[in-house]
């Protein structure tokens, strides 16, 4: 037992280090210097791109310090998001690395999430706090007491209650804590004491918590989240990342709510949850606007 | 049958088919292909014209441009394809009032001795899609007169900038808004189109020199070192359906419409 400890503690090690590589290799395309496995695999925003193609070509500078890691050392992955900049301009990076049984990197896949991009399919300017993203989510990596860490199943469940409750309005399927803040591209979107979000107008749904939204209907907009996968535990600190979708179907006609968006649009996601004693403490999450219906890989688009 | 719209295979009902709440009574564009099989009639069509989405009286609404694409087998509908053009374009607020009105130049019947076959038609549209690709003017039979409407817009010879915001203007983009097709080429402009990829001829018609090409255009952004600069920041394919009119053996107008998605998207066909 303690020899497999020690090998899953030398693995989160590297692991580590080979996310902080990825980072710091970026703004100078020096991607080959990575330990790539042949026949990686990468992919940027759900389409398979060769290794040195997009934010790899255009990427100019990258946080040192990143805000969300969770290493699931069993299933040699990591997955992490910081700040980096494209010709100047802030935007939003999330990376996920599998290594193979030898220590290289056979996967690589992507989030970039850009602001006041042309491919986005919001026409409105997305909230980013970019300072607050610049460093570590403090709290968030702290180990969690034996009595309440969660199991890994435990984690998986708690995300998925999460995702299940927001998109089918049920409040009783979420297990989280009346004081669980939800940071979204750095900007918590919950509990807020100033009852608006940077730059918006005035709206009492940001000074609820996160159950209190869904029971008063903020998040009646969403109507599904789905294609839900990529997920990574972390018993011992108590966090699970999930990335999928949710589908706006935007300003149905009929339906007596009010739609955040006029046209439809799918929000991918990645977004971590810290659960301790059963519930949900903590929310991280960054996304973005794609088509309605787009998917995480080409293959599933076909 | 399969469904698209943007890209995405969604079920038939969903997306704009759920939000829509008006049409205009025409479209700008359309383009139909009929042809004779052991199997049937197999036909083509496709086109464009605005719509709007949302309540259409308040600010809750919005307009649109719609691109559809039928494919027919007998009678029934085998396949369709939309693409849904949200953004307004050139930073404009609204789409040209151009979009309202059918094209009458486009729908006009060439004479006999001005037609091509099929293959003549996509030959010079793919002449002009390498053109742009690869910065060769030479490979482009476009008249010096002809015209290129790009989401209403006029993009070329078109001194005055007429519907362009002065942003646009003055950011300098095509290379001059004055040139004509080959002379914006001339000015390696389009350099920071990478690739025009998984072109699609979906339909032509000889009898009015008309060819529709769906394709995109991939922008890979300010790339490092790349030693000129890109207009377009952050990497992205550009879904176009671009519809060309040859006579003559040269392209005399060329109407498209395009809306912009994550880098190296696929079109779902």
């Amino acid at each position: 037992m303690g020899e497999v400890s020690q090998e899953l503690q030398e693995r989160r090690a590297y692991l580590g280090s080979y996310a902080d590589r990825y980072f710091e290799l970026l703004p100078s395309g020096g991607h080959q210097q990575l330990p790539i496995a042949p026949g990686v695999v990468f992919s940027e925003n759900g389409q398979r791109l060769r290794l040195g193609q997009g934010l790899w070509a255009t990427a100019t500078g990258a946080a040192r310090t990143r805000a969300v890691t969770v290493l699931d050392g069993p299933a040699g992955q990591i997955a992490t998001w910081g700040m980096v900049t494209e010709a100047g301009h802030d935007a939003i990076l999330g990376v996920r690395l599998k290594v193979d049984d030898e220590g290289l990197i056979d996967e690589i896949d992507t989030f970039v999430v850009r602001f006041n991009d042309m491919a986005s399919t919001f026409s409105g300017s997305g909230l980013l706090d970019a300072q607050r993203l610049a460093g570590p989510t403090p709290g968030l990596l702290d180990l969690v007491d034996e009595g309440d860490r969660p199991s890994a199943a435990e984690l998986r469940r708690a995300a998925d209650g999460y995702l299940d409750g927001v998109s089918s309005g049920e409040v009783g399927l979420i297990p989280v804590a009346d004081d669980c803040p939800r940071i979204e591209n750095g900007v918590q979107t919950v509990l807020r004491a100033d009852g608006l979000l940077p730059g918006r107008a005035p709206n009492p749904a940001t000074a609820m918590g996160v159950a209190q939204q869904v029971r008063e209907g903020v998040t009646r907009h969403i109507a599904a989240a789905r294609d839900r996968g990529m997920y990574l535990t972390d018993p011992s600190r108590g966090l699970v990342m999930v990335r999928f979708f949710f589908d706006h179907p935007g300003a149905v006609r009929g339906w007596q709510g009010r739609a955040p968006f006029i046209g439809p649009n799918s929000m991918p996601a990645w977004e971590v949850f810290k659960v301790r004693g059963g519930l949900i403490r903590h929310i991280e999450a960054i996304i973005a606007w794609f088509p309605y219906g787009y998917r995480w890989t080409p293959e599933e688009q076909r | 049958m399969r469904f698209t719209e943007n890209g995405q295979r969604i079920a038939i009902g969903t997306g704009l088919w759920a939000t829509a709440t008006r049409a205009a009574d025409s479209r700008a564009a359309m383009v139909s292909e009929e042809a004779y099989g052991p199997g049937g009639t197999a036909g083509s069509v496709a086109g464009w014209g605005m719509i709007t989405e949302g309540a259409a009286e308040d600010a809750d609404g919005a307009d649109a441009l719609l691109g559809v694409r039928l494919r027919t087998t007998g009678k029934a509908i085998s396949e369709i394809e939309t693409v849904v053009v949200r953004r307004a374009p050139f930073g404009r607020a609204t789409f040209p009032e151009r979009l309202l009105e059918p094209s009458a130049a486009m729908a006009r019947i060439l004479e006999p001795t001005d037609r091509g076959t099929r293959e003549d038609l996509v030959r010079a549209a793919s002449g002009y899609l390498d053109g742009v690709a690869r910065d060769d003017a030479g490979l482009i039979p476009a008249a010096d007169d002809c015209i290129r409407i790009e989401n209403g817009l006029q993009t070329v010879l078109n001194p005055d900038a007429d519907g362009f915001p002065a942003t646009f203007v003055s950011s300098g983009g095509l290379g001059g808004l004055g040139l004509g097709v080959r002379a914006q080429i001339r000015t390696l402009a389009f350099r920071y189109i990478e690739d025009i990829r998984d072109r699609r001829f979906v339909a032509a018609d000889t009898a009015r020199g008309l060819v529709l090409v769906c394709c995109f255009f991939d922008h890979p952004g300010k790339v490092r070192g790349a030693g000129f600069d890109s207009p377009i920041v952050a990497p992205n394919s550009m879904l176009i359906w671009e519809l060309f009119k040859v006579a003559g053996g040269l392209i005399r107008r060329i109407e498209a419409i395009g809306a912009a998605f994550p880098y190296g998207m696929r079109a779902g066909w």
